[in-house]
């Protein structure tokens, strides 16, 4: 609870924005929605077998899993807050047009010959007896549909669109429970707040609502417009990192540096915006200019490669920078110091017991009881290509859920196991990382990544980013993620604080 | 306005929802479509304000065939049309409901209100306590009766009623029944009425047909047809009718009367009744009446009542 409103008042100002965000996706998404759903439903009221036909592509699109949705619609829109509505109006248009379609289609036939006895207009039949008749059903497709929408625009911020998922994401990612729970409490809250206002709606007069809608819609695309034309005004620089503290430490970094040598460039963060896959993606559509990436991801995962991937670090660098320019024309700058690669590490206490100082010591220790990640376990670049390489055998080696494995060790359950080389844990339970003198882990050397002809265009921010070259050792690195992943600062702080310290920046 | 039905046909289909009807129905009559469910009736009826048309065959009103009208929608608000147990909008207060037609027609709203007012009235509905309620406040009969205004609101020359009373309770039905009769002269509109209920359609009939498997079995008076039923469904459809032992003519199938010799014959119509045949007895009583090609001596009348005892 201490926690949660030290969480709150230390980032109240974010986590309203967030707030804002989620309910404009939101309204924007359902807007579009019943502008779709509803002429369409009034449409086919007398084309009953077109009107099936469209409540069963509305359903069959409801089974796609929401995250499928997502990726579908990334190579054709991109990321960003434009393919999380058109994912959620997707979702949406089911429950507002079926409950809107049921709603006109059920009206009593006497009611409707009545109408059509009398001569009324086509206007008048529709606003006045139909549409009337039908409102609760679609005032209740659009609760579901509203409530729907809040809860599915939380995943919004897997594809940078924004949101309070933001929170739940970071919490899930950082292990920061402050921040899943406002994340989780503001979504529900909101969804229910959303649903007793339409209920409250449907009380009182058609004219009255429609009205209000007008008037939001108006002032909303208002703001849009605003906020279009101020960022117009400036040039701005779309940065993204993925999940986790370590890369956000690194964005606001890359922010600040940025800004502080460019007054007219401003730099838009996209914290935690998602896997490689997506941040690659978003790189080459233009979406994103700019993302921290790794050496040894590149040479895995990213380009082509005949080549196994070269050990010593520079040469890793300049092969994935070659690759990088050949393959995609995208260029990787200098990379930081640190590595975030693989490492070994046992308590701070068995190592001194034990003089351990490398991966080769460990030999020495065969009733050490290892537990491993389950891919570092099968991989061959992982524990089996480790065991040959230095000839280990443990007594007991399993395998551990990799969130469990730093405490387990802390608390003596087990006595060796694997990790990255900037985890926070290291520090947090006092472990100690054992050298890799064979260099047999591939290196993974941080570095911003961005397409060529950006990095042509903009030779100003190339040089700002480069004042971090060969910058921030592993143990500096690994404290920042202590301070914003077990301490809960704020990474935007934690960055500022480390470039001043480091004379990257003057206060 | 006259109403003809020329060789009207309707399938639907393969199936024959009506045979060749031709019927002419005249101004200012209270004409009633009487038939077992699924007769007909109703289809008949709806052709007339063209909610249903014909597959072959003409409706003419006024000589004017209704699938010729230039616009619909126009034609509609000029007829009347009371739907069963009332059909009011149920979003819409008694006024708006009642002035629906009127609204079409673009009257302005303190007319409408005058309107609606005075017909409320006529109906026996306080228009003060009645405008502004909403129908679920209204029980049958009431809602029924705004229905009529609604029908009546815009002043047609024509009013359709489909079944409009089958729903209500015998008291509120024979009531409205008999304002039906007391609008229909006061306003002089052509009134066609359907109906299933044969004691209602010779209740409010000037002149009605009978419909049965899509044809028209007859039509006629009540008293027409009750005396001179066309054939049996008719004779069997009336069977309960309880006025038709009273006609002259329901005295020769009971097996009374000789044919006609000419001499010294008092010639009844076809419609007469015991009654009317007992008051000529009462002034000869000796005299001989004719009715069609038979004729009956007094002593027949006695006998033949003597008979029926019992039966009513």
């Amino acid at each position: 609870m201490q926690d949660l409103t030290n969480y709150l008042s230390k980032n109240g100002g974010e986590i309203l924005n967030a707030l804002w965000q989620h309910i404009a996706i939101s309204v924007v998404a359902t807007v579009i929605t019943v502008l779709i759903a509803l002429p369409l439903a009034i449409v086919l009221i007398d084309h009953r077998r077109a009107g099936e036909a469209v409540l069963q592509v509305a359903s069959v699109i409801q089974t796609i899993p929401s995250l499928a949705i997502l990726g579908l619609l990334i190579p054709l829109v991109g990321i960003g807050t434009i393919p999380a509505i058109i994912a959620l109006v997707l979702y949406a248009i089911m429950p507002v047009f079926s409950n809107a379609y049921a709603g006109l289609t059920n009206i009593d036939p006497l009611l409707v010959e009545a109408a059509d006895a009398f001569g009324v207009s086509r206007r008048y039949k529709l606003f006045k007896i139909q549409l009337p008749l039908a409102m609760p059903m679609i005032l209740t497709g659009l609760r579901i549909a509203v409530v729907m929408v809040i809860g599915t625009a939380t995943l919004a911020a897997l594809i940078g669109g924004g949101g309070l998922g933001t929170y739940i994401l970071l919490g899930i990612q950082t292990n920061n429970n402050s921040a899943l729970f406002v994340g989780a409490i503001l979504a529900a809250v909101l969804a229910l707040a959303a649903s007793a206002l339409i209920k409250f709606l449907a009380q009182t007069n058609l004219k009255h609502v429609i009205v209000g809608l007008i008037v939001v819609l108006a002032v909303g695309f208002g703001y849009a417009g605003v906020r279009a034309w101020q960022n117009a005004q400036h040039q701005t620089v779309t940065i993204a990192g993925k999940m986790g503290g370590e890369p956000e430490i690194l964005i606001n970094m890359y922010k600040e540096l940025i800004e502080k040598d460019n007054a007219r460039v401003t730099v838009d963060l996209k914290p935690n915006f998602g896997g490689t896959s997506f941040l690659f993606k978003g790189l080459r559509s233009g979406k994103i200019d700019i993302y921290p990436e790794f050496t040894g991801t590149v040479l895995q995962s990213l380009v082509k490669t005949n080549q196994s991937v070269p050990h010593q670090p520079t040469r890793a660098y300049s092969l994935a920078k070659k690759l990088l320019s050949e393959q995609y024309a995208m260029t990787l700058l200098t990379p930081m110091q640190y590595q975030n690669g693989y490492m070994m590490t046992v308590r701070a206490a068995d190592a001194k017991k034990y003089h351990l100082k490398s991966i080769a010591d460990l030999k020495q220790v065969p009733q050490f009881r290892a537990a491993f990640d389950p891919d570092f376990y099968q991989q061959s670049d992982g524990y089996p290509g480790l065991k040959n390489a230095y000839g280990l055998t443990f007594n007991s080696v399993r395998t551990m859920e990799p969130a469990l494995r730093y405490e387990a060790l802390a608390k003596g359950k087990i006595d060796v196991t694997d990790g990255y080389t900037t985890d926070p844990q290291i520090k947090q339970y006092h472990l100690t990382m054992l050298t890799d003198t064979q260099q047999f882990f591939p290196p993974y050397q941080g570095a911003p990544l961005m397409n060529t002809k950006f990095a042509k265009a903009h030779p100003e921010i190339v040089k700002s980013l480069n004042r971090l070259a060969g910058k921030v050792t592993t143990s500096e690195m690994q404290e920042m993620n202590y301070q914003v992943t077990v301490k809960h600062e704020k990474a935007a702080t934690v960055a500022h604080r480390f470039l001043v310290t480091h004379h990257l920046l003057k206060d | 306005m006259m109403i003809q039905f020329q060789q009207v046909f309707k399938k639907y289909q393969e199936a024959a929802a009506l045979t060749d009807i031709s019927l002419s129905i005249a101004s200012h009559e209270l004409f009633v479509l009487v038939g077992p469910s699924g007769s007909g009736k109703t289809t008949l009826l709806k052709m007339i304000n063209r909610l249903n048309t014909p597959t072959s065959g003409k409706v003419l009103i006024d000589d004017l065939d209704v699938m010729a009208v230039p616009d619909v929608r126009e034609f509609r608000r000029g007829i009347g049309y009371v739907l069963q147990a009332g059909a009011l909008f149920p979003n819409m207060t008694v006024a708006e409901n009642a002035s629906i037609q009127l609204a079409a027609q673009n009257v302005p709203q303190d007319r409408r209100d005058a309107r609606v007012r005075e017909l409320l009235n006529a109906v026996g509905l306080a228009s003060d306590k009645f405008m502004n309620r909403m129908p679920n406040e209204l029980s049958g009969g009431e809602a029924q009766r705004v229905g009529i205004v609604r029908a009546l609101a815009a002043e047609p020359n024509i009013v359709l009623m489909d079944e409009p009373f089958s729903a209500l309770d015998p008291l509120s039905r024979r009531q409205l029944q008999d304002l039906v009769v007391k609008l229909h002269k006061q306003f002089n509109t052509t009134i066609i009425f359907v109906t299933h209920d044969m004691d209602e359609a010779l209740r409010l009939a000037d002149r009605l047909a009978v419909i049965h498997d899509g044809k028209l079995q007859q039509v006629g008076t009540p008293d027409e047809i009750l005396a001179t039923p066309a054939n049996q469904f008719v004779a069997e459809f009336f069977a309960n009718a309880g006025r038709q032992s009273q006609y002259v003519k329901s005295v020769l199938p009971a097996g009374f009367g000789q044919p006609a010799t000419g001499s010294a014959l008092v010639s009844l119509p076809e419609t007469a009744m015991l009654s009317d045949w007992a008051a000529l007895l009462q002034q000869s009583p000796t005299a001989t009446v004719g009715i069609g090609d038979m004729q009956l001596a007094p002593a027949d009348l006695i006998a033949y009542l003597a008979q029926t005892r019992g039966v009513q």
